[in-house]
């Protein structure tokens, strides 16, 4: 920060603390969230207190009492429950934060006034100090700012006159921005196990949506949610959602775990739930001007992921061809890949036409009858006839150098009714194995 | 329907098409010129006994789409198609959606309505070719009322393959695949399967006939 940014901060001195009654590591965070709302700069001086200056917010919200009110309405939203200072300078307002209920608003020069009550032990200051203090027999803020300034220098020396500068609100000094450390994991103990999907998925909600907020506030998508139970037989059932794209909407993210629940149920009764996301960089996309339309992303995964809950995990994919010479080899990709743009305009290129194969899955056991050398006659179920035409063997073998050898011949027959299919004779067997299509 | 004022056909369950959609051209020439292609936002029925050439229109009608930079989907009840000879016809399998219903009519039928309901899709095709007759005949014909309607405000080609027509009355673009000739190359033994013609004959809405001829291209080294 430049010199100008500190010095106007301290010149136009209006502070604001917000303070939590309940210091959770969520509503901690959630804390932090709420602060950054009004100031990207914001120290936590306690874990359960921030601070912030608001001078520069008196243009956009008002006067420091509507930043105050403002604060609390969105501290409500966010289901926090605590109290708000605004003072002239950063120690009264974190001191009227934390010890005065609901919105305390102090104009500079009555911080004595506003503080005077409350016990000594409310100042920042070391256990000895307040013994030393005690001893005195001084009781209240009021009390010790009442004392001489020379008397304190003398006997407790800068740490004093420090302390009775905060008491009496004359330290005007910059705030300290805390590093935030965002964390992307929510956790939620139940009183009570839960054993079915419906008040699961409620939870899980809940905690999706605080962790959406989280990711949307710092400008990062997730690319895989990890949810993981505690269940009541002390084991842990954990499901990983790796997703092709990435996105923060909690609605599309909480479908996607129930279909996966649904389809991997959880042995036992659950007892601890935890949500956790992957930040990673949001997805910017720039359209082509004629790019053709697609469907949208967070749309197709969950219309996949309810095609795979009802015709199996495998079932449904991007097929990928295999570097191999073993026919009808290929392997299931859980994503698209990018469609190529539209780089062949009509007519600029002629694409041949390809005789296209239709397998039969598993393949079908044939009689095949073999006259010199090749197939005379096939049968096989649905199947069947003269064989007119053959051209092969087109013998093919592989993977001899791993356990997974294979070989077989192949055949092209014409059957007399014209249609086309593959043989092939694998182990003794004859089996047709697709069909010209 | 036309004579009927506009406040009665929606009573009596009519609906007006009003909007006419492009065609998305297949890359068989012959068909293209005829019919332009297959509809956009309409249901198309190829039917035809088997090796006909029903597989070979279909990845002809894929490398179209995907070539153009869209996404296709393939549901595929019999599991029967070919990714190898689909990617040699010039199909971008990285934009192909393929989903194997494992000989469930009913799955293959309902994921077909999901993908429709996605949107986006260029192709939907729903290959019935190798479905069990008895299955087929238990379909219930809302499914084929279902999907029209649901493709009508898209701009996706839905491609039904079947050996009988299924879809009747609410596909816009029937037609019905033939062999005509194989082609074998050299003598035995040393025979090669060549090429096959086939033939298209589109007869809803209108009449003719289309021939093409498919190539089968062999690696080298294979």
């Amino acid at each position: 920060m430049s010199p100008s940014y500190w010095k106007r901060q301290v010149h136009e001195g209006v502070y604001a603390a917000i303070h939590i009654s309940n210091p959770e590591p969520a509503a901690r965070m959630a804390l932090f969230a709420l602060a950054q709302q009004f100031s990207p700069l914001v120290e936590m001086p306690t874990p359960d207190t921030a601070l912030l200056a608001i001078g520069a917010l008196r243009r956009l919200m008002g006067s420091p009492t509507q930043i105050a009110s403002e604060m609390a309405r969105r501290a409500q939203e966010r289901h926090l429950h605590g109290s708000i200072a605004v003072a002239a300078n950063p120690d009264t307002a974190v001191i009227a934060a934390q010890q005065l209920a609901g919105i305390t608003v102090i104009p500079q020069g009555r911080e004595v006034e506003k503080l005077g009550h409350l016990p000594v032990s409310a100042l920042p200051a070391d256990p000895n100090t307040l013994e030393v203090l005690e001893r005195w027999g001084v009781r209240t803020v009021e009390e010790f700012c009442a004392l001489p300034r020379t008397g304190i220098a003398e006997r407790l020396g800068a740490a004093g006159l420090r302390l009775l500068a905060i008491a009496r609100g004359e330290v005007h000094r910059p705030i300290l921005p805390q590093a935030e450390v965002v964390n992307y994991e929510e956790r939620f103990a139940l009183e009570h196990p839960v054993d079915l999907l419906e008040p699961l998925l409620f939870l899980i909600a809940r905690l999706l949506n605080e962790l959406c907020d989280r990711l949307r506030q710092h400008s990062r998508a997730t690319t895989e949610l990890r949810v993981s139970l505690g269940l009541v037989d002390q084991s842990t059932h954990t499901r990983v959602l790796a997703l092709p794209f990435a996105t923060h909407d909690s609605h599309a993210l909480l479908k996607l775990i129930q279909l996966d629940f649904e389809a991997h149920p959880p042995r036992a009764a659950i007892r601890q739930l935890t949500v956790a996301v992957v930040p990673v960089e949001p997805r910017v996309v720039q359209h082509h001007l004629y790019t053709p339309p697609s469907p949208e992303p967070e749309r197709l995964e969950l219309t996949l992921a309810k095609i795979r809950a009802m015709v199996g995990e495998e079932k449904a994919g991007f097929p990928e061809l295999v570097d191999t010479h073993r026919p009808d080899t290929w392997r299931m990709r859980a994503a698209a890949g990018r469609p190529s743009a539209p780089l062949v305009h009509e007519g600029e290129r002629e694409f041949g036409l390809r005789l296209a194969l239709r397998y039969f899955r598993p393949p079908l056991a044939a009689r095949v009858e073999v006259e010199r050398g090749r197939p005379s006659q096939l049968s096989a179920a649905g199947i069947g006839g003269q064989i007119v035409q053959a051209a092969g063997p087109w013998r093919a073998s592989g993977d001899w150098w791993s356990g997974a050898a294979w070989s077989r011949e192949d055949w092209d027959v014409a059957l007399t009714d014209g249609a086309l299919y593959r043989l092939c004779f694998l182990r003794r067997e004859w089996l047709v194995d697709a069909s010209y299509d | 329907m036309a004579t009927l004022p506009n406040h009665i056909a929606p009573l009596l369950g009519w609906r007006r098409v009003t909007h006419q959609l492009d065609s998305l051209p297949t890359g068989i020439t012959s068909f293209d010129q005829i019919l332009g292609g297959c509809p956009r936002g309409r249901l198309t029925e190829i039917t035809g006994p088997a090796s006909s050439g029903r597989a070979s229109f279909l990845h002809q009608l894929l490398a179209a789409a995907t070539r153009r930079g869209e996404y296709c989907a393939v549901v595929d009840p019999a599991e029967a198609f070919d990714p190898h000879t689909a990617a040699q016809a010039g199909v971008n399998l990285d934009a192909l959606l393929w989903v194997r219903a494992g000989q469930q009519l009913d799955h293959a039928m309902r994921s077909a309505d999901l993908l429709l309901h996605a949107g986006g899709f260029g192709v939907i095709a729903l290959d019935l070719c190798q479905a069990n007759a008895e299955q087929l005949r238990r379909l219930p014909a809302s499914y084929w009322f279902r999907f029209q309607r649901a493709v009508e405000q898209t701009s996706t080609v839905l491609l039904v393959l079947a050996q009988q027509p299924q879809a009747k009355s609410t596909a816009a673009l029937q037609a019905r695949t033939s062999r005509q000739e194989a082609v074998f190359t050299g003598l035995f033994p040393y025979q090669l399967l060549a090429r096959a013609r086939y033939c298209v004959e589109p007869y809803k809405p209108q009449r003719a006939t289309a021939e093409y001829v498919a190539e089968l291209l062999e690696e080298a080294g294979a």
